[in-house]
């Protein structure tokens, strides 16, 4: 097995998981984590699938390059809207996630 | 003993990725995605592909973290820190369903993914050797500046586009309360520092620009490290962001500007969009580049400056971490 | 000079393992910021020193004692700020 194939398995599993964590998960912050590693995974599989068992590829690279990029401003975005959200509302998670309304940030901190 | 080394560095990396999702406090997160975005980089060195291991160092495991540093920060101690991997706030028995079926999903993409990877069709075409066979005429030696800024020039005027809506974007949410932060405390060691630091980091900036054009670098590597060191010098306390308020407006469309000014130009000649006459593309991709590079830097700077200042939410006391 | 270049990059090594442990295992931040500079000066320092026959030419050397030169001046730094913030809470809190 080349490390191509192995790395791109390792995006898929990435993938796999980040879209667990979307489902279950409420946090918003959390979602965002998700959201940004399920792009490492798809970068990974985009870089390895093109080079396994062939040559370096310049043209996967360049795109995925692009796509760092994008995926960094992207998150930071994402991250400014989640603030905003949470100075107008002192909520973490979108409200229709949970069913009981405002639990999520009136328990007390376990700490 | 390299497949050892990649098998461990495949797990670490899951490993980090299941730290980053569940682990106990947000901070604890935000760490393990730093050092998942290091492990990322290590991964791309081991992929050939020096190029995305720089960016990836730079953007993705630096100024990914600096954000989410940040965004963490910003949520109070009081509540919303400790929210860790509760799956489920509510007091109300979840049913069955909602625990099989993300598993569920989650394996059914798993499995699909794996078929994709393994059963994928057979390209028709070698693309490393059509770039490889093009690349004189393209006025740069390192094949993937070559891709970016000549063959497929058009993902690269569209990023640094979505960039662009992005901070602009940011400006717009930003609240109208821009009172400056009085509680900028100016530590003498961290601005002697980045006093002494941020001028090599320029340099180191721009030659990685400079090198891009026969060697791993280019414009976006570039514009991390210079965003890096406009990052470095707002923490350390530098009043950089009332000078880089004015430098914003002209620097933050610069590079899209310049960029649709060279690929329109080419028109005059009777060249169809985006394509630099051969003679003169080296010199046009590099003049592009230094733009981009300066362009990409203030953008990426000003999306982690444009934050709203820590202001407490309505139900909530503000911590003490914002202090410093 | 193989040996030697050997036996410091497995002495750096060394220096990085006993650094990651006393990170993981002391219970305190300031020995833990003491344990892990540990790692990064001496054992960064040791590794550059068995690279450093190996490059190719000047330049490729100088860059690498650059690595390590940059790395103690951040390295510092940073614990510096850490343990600063520290006592600053510390303070705050009594």
């Amino acid at each position: 097995m080349s490390a191509n194939l192995w790395f791109a398995l390792v995006g898929a599993g990435l993938i796999a998981l980040a879209a667990f964590t979307f489902f279950v998960q409420t946090h918003l912050l959390r979602r965002i984590f998700a959201f940004n590693i399920m792009g490492s995974g798809v970068f990974l599989i985009m870089v390895g699938m093109a080079q396994h068992l062939r040559q370096t590829d310049p043209v996967p690279q360049a795109l995925v390059l692009t796509g760092i990029v994008v995926a960094v401003s992207a998150t930071a975005l994402a991250l400014l809207i989640f603030r905003r959200f949470y100075a107008l509302s002192a909520a973490v998670t979108l409200t229709q996630d949970n069913d009981t309304l405002g639990d999520s940030y009136e328990q007390e901190p376990r700490q | 003993m390299n497949l050892a080394f990649d098998v461990l560095l495949g797990i670490a990396l899951l490993l980090c990725a299941a730290g980053v999702f569940y682990s106990r406090d947000l901070f604890r997160a935000v760490v393990m995605f730093i050092a998942f975005g290091l492990l990322l980089a290590l991964v791309w060195v081991r992929l050939d592909a020096p190029d995305l291991a720089l960016a990836e160092a730079a953007i993705g495991a630096g100024l990914t973290g600096v954000l989410m540093i940040d965004a963490v920060a910003h949520l109070s101690a009081k509540n919303a820190h400790h929210q860790g991997a509760q799956f489920d706030q509510t007091g109300a028995r979840p049913q069955l369903w909602s625990r099989i079926l993300p598993v569920f999903s989650a394996v059914i993409i798993f499995i699909l993914l794996l078929g994709a990877i393994w059963w994928r069709p057979d390209a028709p075409v070698s693309l490393p050797d059509l770039v490889a066979e093009s690349l004189p005429e393209s006025g740069v030696e390192h094949p993937i500046t070559a891709v970016l800024l000549n063959f497929r020039s058009y993902d690269t005027l569209l990023e640094i586009a979505v960039l662009l809506v992005a901070v602009v974007v940011a400006m717009a949410l930003k609240p109208d309360t821009s009172e400056p932060e009085a509680g900028n405390s100016k530590d003498p060691i961290l601005h002697g520092l980045s006093a002494r630091l941020v001028p090599p980091m320029l340099v180191v900036g721009v030659y990685i620009l400079w090198a891009g054009s026969y060697m791993p670098g280019g414009a976006f590597q570039g514009g991390a490290i210079l965003a890096a060191a406009l990052v470095f010098l707002k923490l350390a306390g530098f009043g950089i962001e009332r000078l880089a308020d004015s430098l914003l407006r002209i620097g933050l469309a610069l590079g899209f500007i310049v960029f649709l000014t060279v690929a329109t130009s080419v028109m005059i000649g009777g060249r169809p969009f985006l394509t630099y006459p051969e003679s003169v593309a080296g010199e046009l991709i590099f003049f592009i580049e230094a733009m981009l590079t300066f362009s990409i830097g203030l953008i990426l700077f000003s999306l982690f400056s444009q934050a709203p200042p820590p202001v407490a939410p309505t139900s909530s006391l503000q911590g003490e971490q914002d202090e410093r | 000079m193989m040996y030697l270049q050997i036996a410091l990059i497995c002495l750096g090594c060394f220096f990085f393992i006993v650094g990651t442990l006393g990170l993981l295992r002391f219970n305190d931040a300031y020995s833990r910021i003491h344990a892990i500079t540990k790692a990064d000066n001496l054992g960064l320092g040791l590794l550059v020193l068995g690279l450093l026959p190996s490059a190719v030419n000047a330049f490729q050397g100088i860059k690498l004692l650059l690595i390590w030169l940059l790395v103690l001046v951040a390295s510092a730094t940073a614990s510096y700020l850490i343990a600063h913030y520290l006592k600053q809470q510390q303070e705050g809190d009594v």
